[in-house]
């Protein structure tokens, strides 16, 4: 693969990356809206926050552009594992966040009416535990 | 004489109970020790935990390079006389697994630390295969366990997850293989390919839920079956029942279906 394809790979996945994490806030937004309005089923992926994850493709390409001095790129390094640690512990502290605010908003998680995939579930939260159907 | 007591005596002390259950009867001790909740629930955590393997393999593997190479290790790829090099930077004295300062891009050892393009891609690549060897037989599990489950589920779900580990393996080789081209940071294609294959895992997990692809699998396969071999087994059950109500009636036997 030479540089050009690659940069331009990278450039698609930078901008999947950045719409990842809007799919999150957005998400986020949604499930303020829904609860606001008192909707009786909210449904939500389970461990959502992994979208997060993938802003450590941005953050590397960001770096790959930069000629680092010899004694700054050992840092650029510790860096980029350090701040795919924190990606992984955000993606993991706003994925609890987002269960604890259906949670503190009064719903109820039905698991009868939830669909569990292999990697994740999309759990329905219910307003009324009778609304859960199955 | 004494011999035979010797070894009557050696006989008797070492005694063992084999006992003999078959599959059915392991479950149902296992279901009425646990609860039947307890053990789907076992069940879907395993299968969710065996899409995991792929990223510990790699963090285990990234792991390795960076004790080797040291957190700042780093390694430029170039090519000399049509042959491509990984040329590790720092004073080798330091590393126990790479002692020297350049490897062909295919040496066994490069390969193996998933290192350029080709390490890279076989580190995916066996990842996947390990996941694959995990998930199709925790399906099978998780079938024989649950009695809601379907023939036609189970081969629906299998096939959705293989797609899914194949298609996150091939997402996560491309990226990988892109980082690997433009950054001399040794850990960072592997770190990359962890964070793509988990996210394309959900990714399609999320696009399966939204079109419903294994659940029109599942029912397509159902409605295949039940127009061809499930129509022919009630055709056939028909024809039975005709012959039946023909003998017992002292009717001519076959007249209508064979004549």
């Amino acid at each position: 693969m030479n540089k050009l394809t690659a940069h331009t790979v990278l450039v698609l996945f930078d901008l999947l990356a950045i719409y990842g994490s809007y799919y999150v806030f957005g998400h986020w937004y949604d499930l303020t809206l829904l609860i606001e309005n008192e909707i009786n089923r909210v449904e939500i992926q389970s461990g959502i926050g992994v979208y997060f994850m993938l802003l450590i493709i941005p953050i590397t390409h960001l770096t790959s552009f930069i000629k680092w001095p010899s004694d700054v790129s050992p840092w650029i390094s510790k860096g980029l594992i350090v701040i795919f640690s924190l990606l992984i512990m955000m993606s993991i502290f706003i994925s609890i966040k987002f269960t604890e605010k259906i949670e503190h908003a009064g719903y109820f998680y039905c698991k009868k009416d939830s669909n569990k995939m292999t990697l994740s579930e999309f759990r329905i939260f219910t307003k009324v535990e009778a609304l859960c159907t199955k | 004489m004494t011999n035979l007591t010797e070894v009557k005596s050696k006989v008797s002390n070492n005694k063992h109970t084999l006992d003999i259950f078959p599959t059915e009867e392991l479950i149902k001790v296992w279901e009425s020790k646990t609860g039947k909740e307890l053990t789907l629930e076992v069940g879907a955590t395993a299968r969710s935990l065996s899409n995991y393997a792929s990223a510990v393999l790699d963090a285990k593997t990234t792991t390795r390079l960076i004790n080797d190479l040291g957190i700042k290790g780093s390694v430029v790829l170039k090519s000399f006389k049509g042959r491509q090099y990984i040329i590790f930077k720092g004073y080798s004295g330091n590393r126990s697994i790479f002692t020297a300062s350049r490897y062909l891009a295919k040496n066994p050892k490069v390969v193996d630390m998933a290192i350029g393009r080709v390490g890279v891609n076989k580190s995916i690549v066996s990842g996947a295969r390990v996941t694959i060897f995990l998930i199709v037989p925790i399906n099978i599990l998780n079938y024989i366990l649950d009695d809601k489950q379907t023939m036609f589920r189970l081969i629906g779900t299998t096939s959705t997850d293989l797609i899914k580990v194949g298609a996150s393996a091939a997402v996560a080789s491309l990226v990988a293989t892109s980082v690997a081209t433009i950054t001399t940071i040794a850990a960072g294609p592997l770190v990359v390919a962890i964070a793509i294959g988990i996210v394309t895992g959900y990714t399609l997990e999320l696009l399966d839920h939204k079109f419903g692809v294994t659940e029109a699998l599942v029912k397509a396969l159902t409605e295949a079956h039940d127009s061809t071999i499930g129509e022919f087994g009630r055709q056939m059950n028909k024809v039975e029942n005709h012959l039946k109500w023909q003998i017992m009636n002292g009717k001519s036997v076959g007249r209508g279906v064979l004549y």
